[in-house]
């Protein structure tokens, strides 16, 4: 199965199956594969993982 | 496409008079052999007919039909090879006509219908005619499918319709005969040559999964329960003409379409890609066979794979190809598959069943198929389809399914097959099975929380200031927290940063967490016995630079003991930090499966709503005390600590060695007042444990919250019945600590039942979902992948970036939001509450079954020795550990509790004691501190004594195996139904019998042994081979005596008694029946006649006094005892009483044949009375009821067709029971059995009262057909016989009248010599045997078992006569004997009777016994009756009816909670 790497306004990333509609609120992040791939991209990308809101009160 | 020679030539008529069974015959007749007394296999027939109907007629025409269908009146055997059918050439069959009310009819209908058959006695097939009204009336045809199927019903019609009809028209009937009978049909197929369809359906079904494993309500048991109902449904017309379309568009039938639809939905159900489901066939593919009565049909294994992504359209051509070549290969002997799956789940699909009305001569009526109650499948869907409509059927075991349950399927069946014809082109996975509304969540709602817990804290501190908070006021703690928070600050801990604690349990733990949370931090806790390198990488993986613990030490920024001058010099005001309530609150870490631990981080505003979205159910407040029993390691600890703080509640911490005390803790919750208790299962379990032993009331306590492991019901139900927390309430909480502790939440009351691991509803804040391995909702009651969404959805993991994307994915039902995949399975029942069924990850199969540990746990912990226990599986094996209560029961007796609950796969192969359960900090099992048993520790034992050899060798040569050990299980080997069979003919061949069903309730070799009898084949003595030289000199000198032989003790001792009370005459026997058929005077002289002439007893007389021993004479010739009057238009009643009484003060004169008498009183043209006076000295029960069944049914037959020939004389005798008691009576081994058993026994339980009896007096009891089919359920689940439920009800109700615990009965034993057609054979083949049981307490379902094993053990010594038994006991007397009676079926006769149908009108039988019971079955219905005979100056009738009213609450309980203990019912 391929997914989809998707990432939502609080920059909190996350995968999704390609073949369904992208879920409201989340935005393709650019990058497919299989699901190890998908991960291991995240794994790269996702540096900073205080949401987005957090990050920039503090 | 293989193709497989038919052999064309048409079958020949080959007159055969045995035939081997079909192989599906052959596998009928092994399930009928594994279930006997069901009725399972019955196919009730049932015609309701208006119009006049001429009887004698209706049962000629059967009668004829009977005999034009060999099949119908055959007989199936075993042998050492394998069953067989023979042809019962002199059988009757008759039509027995019932007069009866309007409204008694379909109870009636019922009660034939139910029926068992006895393959090897009765015809497998037996009619009856139930009248109500002259032109009123149903007739019931009942067929063993053994001999019958559904196309075999036309059949039978039609040839009933035309002989009736051409008959009562006064023509002949045309009817061509058979061209072959069906054993010319088994014939043929046996002898042909199977290895190509064998082969076939090897290939086809290799690597095939053992069953479909739908999700069940109820847990399966050990033997499989018959019982079962049917839910009809009718498909709409739109769907089945798509249906058609679709079908006729692929070039498939109808059939393949359904059947698709219905593989589809198992997958969706069961996730399985590879489905074997069964599915009958008619098998009647020849000529030849179409108007053959027999049983054609056959259940093919169809196999489908599913992968999930293909589209309908391409499964459906799959299946259709391949159900193409299954046909083609339908006459398989599919039984001789090695592994082949069982077909647990099968779908039918059949032509138009309804054939219209039939007409007998001017009566008419619908004939249908009489539902049973019964379910071969666990789930059967049929559908009918007459070419216009179609209707559906689904058969399922109520054992296992709930009816809401199967009417859901057959919704979900619906749904998905519309959908499916409707758009074929849909992927299975993407199939609708709900039109919607079972769906829809509930949507999460936020508080919005916008303060911290700590400055919440710092709130109720203010406004509680002097109440306690820990062992310290708020004011005071809120004081030293401020302090430290300053101290962290000095420190350099800064907001957004992490703090190692690694604290004891101990208040100043409650004071850091609130001191890091008030410098903006995230606390980190640790253990402070974890290993350093364990340590370290738990705080780099944090990334906590400062570390908190109780003493300075290497890596210790702060060291509270070393430092706390320093830090109370801190001012104590509130920091008032501007901490964000998205900030992380803690980090905790769980183990993940794949060894890395991943850490947490929770916020504020997680715990925040968790309380919010609770308060309104717990309503915590300031009077409530918490108990902080959990390591702050484990998130249970959170909701305990701030359950009490943001309430102003007081928190008292458990110091860690007073948590894993029992005993410490129970003494805590009660001395501190506890009021809100949280427990993790296995604590809760020590602690219910310890207030069994030492009861407590812990009244303050008004609530108790269940979370982090499942909830097993017996911890539930020991609670209650503790009566430990009379106020508290229970709640059971599923979390997760992704999701912020709890999740969930279950009420439990002593009133709703918690029989399975309820896990209740998410929390408002939260969002609960369960979904499909393609992230689809599952429809109600089908388990899938609990996903949380909702505002308690933590954020990440530490630092696991891939780790948190692939567990927190989006939610498509709110934007933006993440949902988090929790691993765990679940189902949501109906009603809506969710149960917790496990980890996915876990998911234990063994030999393919599903495996819940839990299950097993909760049977093992209901054992009395065993105080706690878990049950895990470690390498594909299943492991037990037990904290027994006292002493070691044994690993044996508690694999035993197991086999006898639970199906044999979900016993574990190993039961090892322990200590303790050992617990990990957090308080759940530590699986990892558990021993491993070890492989070997089952070693080679070998096989003692000769049945065990001999069962091993057995074994060891039906599965191919060099050696066989005692201790080795039959599954575990690799058996199987099949080569149980081939198991027990190779025990026949070395001189044992092995009913089949012991192999698979006791697996193990030393069980099995103890269960097997000596196979007692053999023909009778020699005629005076018994006799002593001198004797043998004696009975020369007697023309006419053609066999002698000494007379056995029970014979002696009747005689005994009888010389004794001349008065009372103690086993004269007088019976009288009104029988409801026309006598023929000069027929029932010839039965009487040839009955003397077939039966050496009849013609035996007793002679005490000229021989050696007292000596029965068996006569060449003796007279007709017949005397026949007529009492038409006499005072009837008076002359029948008056014969009555005139035969009971007749004695016999012992030295003339035959001890017997019998007398015919024409009542009217349709009716006489029948009174039978025996010395019981020549018959017991069972051959009483058969004489009088032959009498009758040679009368009905020899009046109707005088020409019938005789028939010919059994072929066992009563001599050779006389040699085998004699053995017995020498037989070293027994002697020493029984003269342990008995000795010192006292068999007088009734003192003081009369010891010389005068007039016989009885009372009875009914046992209705539900109480009684309630007994036999109770019989399977305690692996018993109903003799053993019957006999420990007549135990308890000894104990209950005579105030005893060590109770003494009599016990009636038949010494018939098994596996014969020798139960023909009339004679007193009874005996005495003394039964004890001491009663000191325990369940219901136990003492059955024990009850039932003593039983067995006595079975191979049962024939040492009562004389020699009485020598080993205080004294030679026994009060009460009981007799468990279950006779012939008087088939095609009709006595009019009050209440049960062997029952006589007028009933004198008295014995010596102070107390004498019988359990009588009713042979014609489930109903029994409980006889108690007693003299009256023996025991007062007061104590009779005791025992009796006794006897049946006895059985109410025990049916009703058989896990009940029985003390209560022996002494209230």
């Amino acid at each position: 199965m391929t997914y989809v790497v998707v990432v939502n306004d609080e920059d909190q990333y996350s995968i999704w199956p390609e073949e369904r509609a992208l879920p409201a609120g989340w935005a393709d992040a650019g990058h497919r594969g299989s699901e190890d791939e998908c991960l291991a991209h995240i794994e790269r990308v996702w540096t900073d993982m205080r949401p987005r809101s957090l990050r920039e009160r503090i | 496409m293989t193709t497989v020679e038919h052999g064309w030539q048409p079958l020949r008529p080959g007159n055969l008079e045995t035939a081997p069974l079909t192989y599906g015959q052959r596998a009928l007749w092994l399930l009928d052999r594994l279930t006997p007394g069901t009725a399972l296999h019955n196919i009730p027939w049932v015609l309701r007919l208006e119009g006049p109907v001429d009887d004698t007629l209706l049962g000629e025409c059967l009668r004829t039909i009977v005999e034009r269908h060999d099949i119908l009146r055959s007989a199936f055997r075993a042998s050492v090879a394998e069953p067989y059918q023979t042809v019962e050439r002199d059988a009757v069959f008759g039509l027995t006509v019932t007069e009866c009310a309007r409204e008694a009819v379909e109870d009636l209908v019922q009660a034939e219908a139910r029926g068992p058959f006895d393959l090897e006695r009765d015809l497998p097939v037996r009619a009856r005619l139930l009248r109500w009204a002259p032109d009123g009336c149903v007739l019931v045809v009942v067929f063993h499918h053994i001999a019958c199927d559904g196309l075999s019903l036309p059949v039978f019609e039609h040839e009933l319709a035309v002989l009736y009809t051409a008959r009562a028209e006064g023509r002949t009937p045309r009817l061509p005969k058979p061209p072959i009978q069906y054993a010319d049909y088994a014939a043929w197929q046996r002898e042909r040559d199977p290895r190509e369809e064998l082969d076939y359906w090897q290939r086809r079904l290799a690597g095939a999964p053992e069953r479909v494993t739908l999700h069940t309500d109820r847990p399966r048991p050990p033997v499989r329960s018959t019982a079962g109902a049917t839910h009809l449904f009718d498909l709409p017309s739109e769907v089945t003409g798509r249906v058609r379309a679709l079908a006729m568009a692929e070039e498939v039938t109808p059939f393949v379409v359904l059947f698709t639809a219905f593989a589809a939905l198992l997958h969706r159900y069961t996730g399985q890609e590879d489905l074997v489901i069964g599915s009958p066939v008619a098998g009647r593919d020849r000529i030849e066979l179409e108007d053959l009565i027999g049983y054609f049909v056959t259940v093919l294994p169809l196999r489908t794979r599913i992968g999930g992504g293909e589209s309908f359209h391409e499964l459906l051509a799959a299946v259709g190809r391949d159900v193409m070549e299954d046909l083609d290969h339908h006459r398989a002997p599919l039984d001789m598959i090695t592994d082949r799956p069982l077909m647990n789940v099968a779908f039918g699909a059949h032509g138009a069943q309804d054939t219209g009305p039939l007409r007998l001569g001017e009566a008419s009526g619908t004939p249908r198929v009489h539902t049973t109650d019964t379910a071969k499948f666990d789930l059967l869907l049929s559908v009918f389809d007459d070419g216009r409509r179609m209707r559906g059927e689904v058969e399922y075991a109520t054992g296992l399914f709930d009816a809401a349950t199967v009417e859901r399927f057959t919704g979900h069946w619906l749904t998905l097959l519309a959908a499916a014809v409707e758009a074929p082109g849909t992927a299975v996975s993407e199939l609708p099975l709900t039109s919607g509304d079972e769906l829809g969540a509930a949507v999460p709602v936020s508080r919005e929380p916008r303060t911290c817990l700590h400055e919440r804290f710092e709130a109720v501190a203010a406004l509680h200031r002097e109440r306690i908070a820990t062992d310290i006021t708020y004011e005071e703690l809120n004081a030293r927290a401020n302090r430290l928070a300053r101290h962290l600050r000095s420190r350099g801990v800064r907001p957004g940063d992490r703090v190692g604690l690694l604290l004891e349990r101990t208040p100043r733990q409650v004071e850091a967490v609130l001191a890091v949370l008030k410098a903006g931090a995230a606390y980190l806790p640790i253990a402070p016995e974890t290993p350093p390198e364990r340590v370290a990488f738990l705080l780099g993986d944090a990334g906590a630079k400062v570390v908190v613990a109780d003493r300075a030490g290497e890596g210790v920024t702060v060291g509270l003991d070393e430092e706390e001058a320093a830090v109370s010099a801190h001012p104590s005001d509130n920091l008032c930090l501007d901490v964000p309530v998205e900030a992380t609150a803690y980090i905790i870490y769980t183990s993940g499966s794949t060894g890395r631990p991943k850490g947490v981080a929770v916020t504020h505003a997680n715990v925040a709503e968790l309380f919010a979205a609770t308060e309104e159910r717990f309503s915590p407040g300031p009077d409530d005390v918490w108990t902080l029993f959990h390591s702050y390691t484990f998130d249970f600890s959170v909701w305990e600590m701030w359950g009490a703080l943001l309430y102003g509640g007081r928190l008292v911490v458990v110091p860690k060695e007073v948590a894993r005390s029992p005993e410490h803790f129970a003494r805590l919750l009660q001395e501190e007042h506890v009021t809100c208790l949280s427990q993790t299962p296995s604590a809760f379990g020590q602690l219910v444990g310890l207030l069994e032993e030492e009861p407590r009331v812990l009244d303050d306590l008004r609530l108790v919250v269940f979370g982090g492991e499942a909830l097993q019901p017996h911890h539930v139900r020991r609670w209650f019945a503790t009566g430990a927390g009379p106020n508290a309430r229970l709640c059971n909480m599923y979390g997760i600590t992704e999701t912020t502790v709890h999740v969930t939440a279950y009420d439990i009351t002593p009133e709703t039942p918690f029989d399975r691991s309820v896990i209740g509803r998410p929390l408002p804040h939260l969002s609960a979902e369960v979904l499909d391995r393609h992230g689809r909702a599952v429809p109600d009651g089908v388990p899938g992948e609990l996903f949380v969404g909702g505002f308690g959805v933590t954020g990440v993991y530490v630092g696991r970036p891939g780790l948190t994307a692939s567990r927190f994915v989006p939610d498509p039902a709110r934007p933006g939001a993440r949902r988090y995949r929790s691993g765990d399975l679940v189902r949501r029942l109906p009603g809506g509450d969710l149960e917790y069924l496990g980890r996915i990850d876990d998911q234990v199969k063994i030999r393919g079954f599903r495996i819940e540990p839990g299950e097993i746990q909760r049977v093992l912990d209901a054992h009395p020795d065993v105080r706690s226990c878990v049950v895990v599986v470690r390498e594909g094996r299943l492991l037990a550990y037990v904290v027994p209560r006292d002493g070691w029961p044994g690993a044996a007796e508690l694999r035993a509790h197991l086999a006898a609950r639970l199906p044999d796969y979900m016993v574990p192969s190993a039961v090892v004691p322990l200590e303790r359960i050992p617990l990990t900090p957090n308080g759940k099992v530590d699986q990892r501190a558990l021993p491993d048993p070890g492989r070997g520790e089952r070693p080679y034992e070998a096989p003692r004594g000769p049945a065990e050899r001999a069962l091993a060798d057995a074994l060891a040569e039906v599965l191919k195996l060099e050696r066989v050990g005692r201790d080795d299980n039959f599954f575990e080997l690799g058996g199987d139904s099949v080569r149980s069979v081939q198991v027990a003919g190779r025990l026949r061949r070395a001189g044992y019998a092995l009913p089949l069903d012991v192999l698979f309730a006791h697996p193990t070799v030393h069980e099995a042994a103890a269960r097997v009898t000596p196979a007692e084949d053999g023909p009778p003595p020699e005629p005076f081979s018994l006799l002593g030289e001198a004797d043998r000199g004696r009975v020369a000198a007697l023309d006419d005596v053609i066999d002698a032989y000494p007379m056995t003790s029970m014979q002696l001792a009747m005689v005994y008694h009888m010389e004794l009370e001349p008065e009372r005459r103690p086993y004269h026997n007088v019976n009288s029946y009104r029988v409801a058929t026309p006598l023929d005077e000069e027929a029932l002289t010839r039965v009487v006649a040839e009955a003397v002439e077939r039966h050496p007893v009849l013609r035996t007389s007793l002679d005490l006094v000229t021989f050696g021993e007292p000596m029965q004479l068996v006569h060449r010739t003796a007279p007709s005892p017949l005397t026949v009057e007529d009492l038409q238009g006499a005072d009837q009643q008076a002359a029948i009483t008056a014969l009555v009484e005139r035969e009971w003060a007749t004695p016999f004169d012992l030295r003339t044949a035959p001890l017997f008498r019998v007398t015919a009183q024409r009542l009217s043209p349709t009716a006489f009375q029948l009174t039978l006076t025996e010395h019981h000295a020549i018959l017991d029960g069972w051959s009483f009821t058969s004489l009088v069944a032959e009498i009758l049914n040679r009368h009905a037959l020899l009046r109707d067709r005088p020409d019938t020939p005789k028939a010919p004389p059994p072929r066992s005798r009563f001599s050779r029971f006389v040699a085998l008691e004699r053995a017995a009576a020498g037989s070293a081994e027994s002697v020493a059995f029984w003269k342990e058993r008995l000795s010192g026994l006292d068999g007088t339980l009734f003192t003081g009262l009369g010891r010389t009896a005068t007039v016989a007096h009885s009372i009875d009891r009914e046992v209705d057909g539900e109480l009684s089919r309630a007994m036999s359920r109770l019989a399977v689940s305690a692996g018993a016989s109903r003799k053993s439920v019957a006999l420990t009800a007549h135990l308890i109700a000894l104990g209950r009248v005579t105030g005893r615990t060590d109770v003494v009965t009599g016990l009636g034993v038949n010494g018939r010599v098994e596996e014969e057609a020798g139960t023909e054979a009339l004679g007193l083949f009874l005996n005495t045997v003394p039964f004890s049981v001491s009663l000191d307490g325990g369940t219901w379902i136990d003492l059955v078992r024990r009850v039932h094993r003593d039983e067995t053990a006595i079975m191979p010594h049962r024939r040492v006569p009562f004389a020699t038994l009485a020598r080993h006991m205080r004294d030679w007397n026994l009060d009460v004997n009981f007799g468990f009676n279950r006779f012939h079926a008087l088939a095609g006769v009709r006595i009019d009777d009050e209440r049960i149908g062997c029952a006589p009108t007028m009933r004198y039988e008295p014995n010596h016994f102070t107390l004498s019971i019988g359990f009588v079955q009713d042979p014609a219905s489930d109903r029994a009756l409980l006889i108690a005979d007693y003299p009256a100056s023996k025991l007062p009738h007061t104590v009779a009816a005791d025992y009796a009213d006794s006897f049946m609450r006895a059985v109410h309980a025990m049916t009703a909670q058989p896990y009940s203990n029985y003390r209560e019912e022996l002494f209230p």
